[in-house]
């Protein structure tokens, strides 16, 4: 008994319920701002801002409501963007394939690029179970596409609208669209297994491309690489299920791929040559499929396509790919997603609250692993950026037609940290070179459109003015040396110019802090 | 066709004298590295691999077993580029074959080639930046082709495909929406402002991602500073803003844009891409003369590119020739046989050359069998033999690795090849 009570009391006291968490998250207002970036690519209002600072529980409600915002939909489809890579600049079919002038090149690449990622943004915008996005019969589309494609966009019509093809595709959603099929186009080598592939990894996250290959192993005794991919182990190792998704697919084959009429249309005659061309019939990792809308149905019952969307927007949000150790958060997530009937809004709402996401610090008991990992201050993408200085001075940089921001056919989308969906895939992380000299000569554009106030540097009105503005781009509240260094610059700028340079140079500088270029 | 102007050189001799003190203080011997990738996926048995006895592969009409510097390669009288190349300089190639890429579709060979991994991860050339000992302003300049990062995208500068990087520089982004660029001294007010503030963060960031993002910030603040204060930075953007003209010189002005920041001390590897005759590419699935055709320009390109290693010199005074390696790659190979459309496929087996600074030259490592596909290695002798390794892009990274003093072993778990360095 005395010994017992001996090896008690030498046992190490018990966790305090106290204890620094590894995960600390930012405060109500960054974390609000956060929130606003990744759902809406812009900040947030500056009333939500003071709410949230006043009563930090009000920040659930806000979220609510920001995910009924239009502008959340918008960052929808750049969240997905970065995962399709759908929005290239350039299809084999080009602008002026139909004729349209140099200046619409941006609006016509967009228009298809966006087909597919607008489809999937709508149906989780308006509540509907993402397992629709395989199996809807509706698509969506802007008046350009209104014009070019065979679908019954309304006339007189304006903007994107839900609409549907009228060349008798099959409804199977995002499976149906031009735009997934103009950017994973195929040849006549290829056979479709290319969209096959692409079929896999952006519905289900099955990477075929990732799985090794040896073709040292190979048996060599095939005649041509048609013959290997059927009866070699190591190619059946991955066509054995690539082939028969591919040949669900053959209504979009092409005859030739740089025709506007042949590729915008659909060829429920040419179904047939997938079996033939193959020499497998359509199927769905060994479930038989009739064609391309059964295909659709089958995969929207797969447990996949769910597990991968709780990873796709989990990824997304939480700026970095997912490991093992998550596992136990993402089955938590998509045990919200599955009780929320697959709607997106729930299983957002449930991202942004994981402890990975509102991290914006590290406790003392982070290992070494979640040093490295987590990525608890982001930098804004392009999207960003360019949301964020249009909402603040009505700023938008334009050139040849096209937002620079949001293009690489002479604009600065990748060199600002984004994805072109071809070379670049995966959005940067980190501050570099590029990413600076971007955003600081968009903050001198964003700077100049600013209003100053009426007052002079020095004045109360002024500094309560770059106070606001620190608040209103930061979400904090500017301490004695901030606000001093502040002042010290639209002082300098005043004796160089004018209250106007003072004040615009001012703007220029809080836009380029790294508080605002982080978040 | 190929060659520099001597206004393009005198330009560019200036830029590198006129290198200001601190970017000249960055020197060191490290080593240098210049990627030309051959966009599309090149055919090997074109140039490269005289595969005449092999049953299994439809070699060129025409086309005969050539030897020079040490080099046999496939010599074809439309071709004198290539013969004349490895006669010059065979003594300082190591031509590798039968790399195999376990992929046939574009970009994840190049992902494969080009870092060794299916997955998200640093490609060769930023892995050599992230290695350098210096704080370099262009760490790795990527003028044209792939770019595959993680870890260290901060230390990749995109030139971008029209100009931006130089019109960013230069602030004529700005005057072309009709807004004045901010002034030096306005400039200058800017970053006092936010050297302090940058000063603040840094010191104050939290452990992890935070304090990477803070320094790393920080880091890019003060490369545009110095970048501004370069007085040879005009040559710089005249290069950076020398866009290749299709059917004229494709990749020269870019090549030459890499050499003038090696010359300047601020860069330790450059990415080009070699898209072939009139931009057409590499991807031959048709008219598989077309490689040829590429094959000729490029050994055109690459005697013209050792010519002005031997010429120019880094801010040490040392010639490039002596601290640059230049790899010469393409994703994968082309199928073996023809197909009904006069071209050949993709093929998960290819080659790759190394030239230059710290390279065992005169030699071919590996080498393919009747099916073209590759043979296993000793990555000691670079013979074929039985039981020996089969090579993969992992091995020519790790070998490039390791002619950059990088320890490949963090970064990939193929071993270099021994053979192919001095």
């Amino acid at each position: 008994m005395i010994a017992l009570f001996i090896a008690c009391a030498e046992l190490p006291p018990p966790p305090q319920a106290s204890a620094e968490p590894v995960l600390i998250s930012l405060s109500a207002p960054r974390l609000l701002r956060r929130i606003s970036l990744d759902l809406r690519g812009t900040l947030p209002d500056v009333a939500d801002l003071d709410t949230v600072e006043a009563d930090p529980g009000a920040l659930d409600a806000v979220v609510a409501r920001y995910l009924d915002d239009p502008l959340h939909e918008e960052r929808l489809v750049q969240l997905l963007a970065d995962r399709w890579h759908t929005r290239v600049d350039g299809f084999d079919v080009e602008y002026f394939d139909y004729g349209l002038e140099a200046e619409q090149e941006y609006l016509f690449e967009r228009a298809v690029g966006e087909e597919p990622l607008r489809l999937a943004a709508r149906i989780a915008v308006s509540d509907r179970p993402w397992t629709e996005i395989t199996t809807t019969d509706t698509t969506m589309a802007d008046a350009l596409l209104g014009e070019l494609f065979p679908i019954d966009y309304p006339a007189g019509g304006g903007g994107w609208q839900e609409v549907r093809y009228t060349d008798g595709r099959p409804a199977a959603g995002v499976l149906s669209t031009n735009g997934l099929w103009w950017r994973y186009a195929t040849s006549s080598f290829n056979l479709g297994r290319s969209r096959a592939e692409a079929i896999s990894r952006l519905l289900t996250c099955e990477d075929f491309l990732a799985r090794p290959i040896s073709f040292s192993t190979a048996d060599s005794g095939a005649a041509d690489s048609e013959s290997a991919v059927r009866e070699v182990p190591a190619c059946q190792a991955c066509h054995a299920s690539l082939d028969p998704i591919a040949a669900a697919t053959f209504g979009f084959w092409w005859v030739e791929e740089h025709s506007p009429i042949e590729i915008e249309r659909y060829h429920p005659e040419r179904e047939p040559l997938g079996p033939i061309l193959l020499g497998v019939e359509p199927a769905w990792f060994g479930t038989p499929v009739s064609g391309l809308a059964d295909l659709g149905r089958v995969i929207s019952r797969d447990d996949r396509l769910t597990h991968c969307a709780v990873r796709t927007f989990a990824e997304a949000l939480w700026r970095r790919e997912a490991v093992l150790d998550d596992f136990p958060a993402l089955a938590d997530l998509h045990e919200t997603f599955s009780e929320g009937d697959f709607r997106v809004g729930p299983l957002l709402t449930a991202i942004v609250a994981t402890d990975v996401y509102r991290a914006g610090a590290l406790g003392d008991g982070a290992d070494d692993d979640t040093v490295a990992r987590e990525r608890t201050t982001r930098i804004l993408g392009p999207a960003q950026i360019a949301g964020s200085l249009e909402a603040l001075t009505g700023y938008r940089w334009v050139e040849d037609e096209a937002p620079s921001l949001d293009t690489d056919d002479g604009g600065h989308r990748v060199l600002a940290g984004g994805v072109d969906g071809v070379s670049v895939t995966w959005p940067q992380q980190e501050p570099g070179l590029t990413w600076l000299l971007v955003a600081r000569r968009a903050a001198w554009g964003a700077a100049q459109l600013s209003d100053p106030p009426d007052a002079q540097p020095g004045d109360a009105a002024f500094t309560a003015a770059v106070e606001a503005l620190v608040w209103q781009t930061t979400a904090e509240r500017p301490d004695a040396g901030w606000s001093n260094a502040l002042g010290q610059l639209a002082q300098k700028l005043e004796e160089d110019g004018d209250a106007d340079l003072a004040w615009r140079g001012v703007v220029a500088a809080v836009l380029q802090d790294p508080r605002f270029l982080s978040y | 066709m190929l060659r520099p102007s001597r206004r393009q050189f005198a330009a560019w001799s200036l830029a590198a004298a006129a290198a200001p003190r601190r970017a000249a203080a960055q020197s060191t011997s490290e080593r240098l590295f210049l990627f030309v990738f051959c966009d599309g996926g090149w055919d090997p048995t074109v140039a490269l691999a005289p595969l005449f006895d092999a049953s299994g592969v439809d070699m060129e009409p025409d086309a005969a077993p050539g030897e020079a510097g040490g080099i046999a390669f496939v010599d074809h009288e439309q071709r004198p580029a290539v013969r004349s190349f490895f006669e010059q300089h065979g003594h300082r190639t190591c031509v590798i074959h039968g790399l195999e890429m376990r992929s046939i579709a574009h970009r994840r060979c190049s992902q494969l080639l080009m870092s060794g991994q299916a997955a998200a991860a640093d490609d060769w050339g930023t892995l050599l930046a992230a290695g350098s000992s210096q704080e370099l302003l262009l760490p790795h300049l990527v003028l044209s082709g792939p770019s595959f990062t993680r870890d260290h995208t901060h230390l990749v500068v995109r030139a971008g495909s029209d100009e931006q990087l130089a019109r960013l520089l230069d602030g004529t982004v700005l005057t072309a929406q009709s807004i004045s660029p901010p002034g030096d001294v306005v400039e200058a007010a800017i970053d006092r402002y936010l050297d302090d503030r940058l000063s603040v963060w840094t010191a104050s960031a939290g452990r992890g991602g935070e304090a990477r993002v803070a320094s790393l910030h920080a880091r890019a603040h003060d490369q545009l500073v110095q970048l501004r204060e370069l007085s040879g930075e005009l040559e710089l953007r005249r290069g950076l803003a020398a866009m290749p003209e299709p059917c004229e010189g494709p990749i020269w002005s870019q090549i030459d844009a890499a050499l003038t920041a090696f010359s300047m001390g601020i860069c330790r590897s450059a990415m080009v891409a070699d898209t072939g005759w009139c931009a057409q590419g590499w991807d031959t699935h048709s008219e598989a003369e077309r490689q040829g055709w590429n094959f000729e320009l490029l050994f055109q390109t690459l005697s013209d590119l050792v010519a002005a290693l031997d010429e120019r010199t880094d801010p040490a005074g040392a010639p490039l020739a002596e601290r640059v390696t230049v790899v010469v790659c393409s994703e994968m190979g082309r199928f073996p046989r023809l197909n009904d459309g006069g071209g050949k496929h993709h093929w998960t087996y290819t080659s790759a050359m190394l030239v230059g600074a710290g390279v065992r030259g005169g030699q071919v490592i590996g080498g393919y069998d009747d099916g073209l596909r590759g043979r296993p290695v000793s990555p000691q002798s670079g013979e074929v033999t039985d039981g020996g390794t089969a090579l993969v892009g992992g091995h020519l990274g790790a070998t490039i690795l390791a002619l950059g003093d990088v320890d490949p072993a963090g970064h990939t778990t193929a071993s270099p090849i021994s053979a192919a360095l001095l």
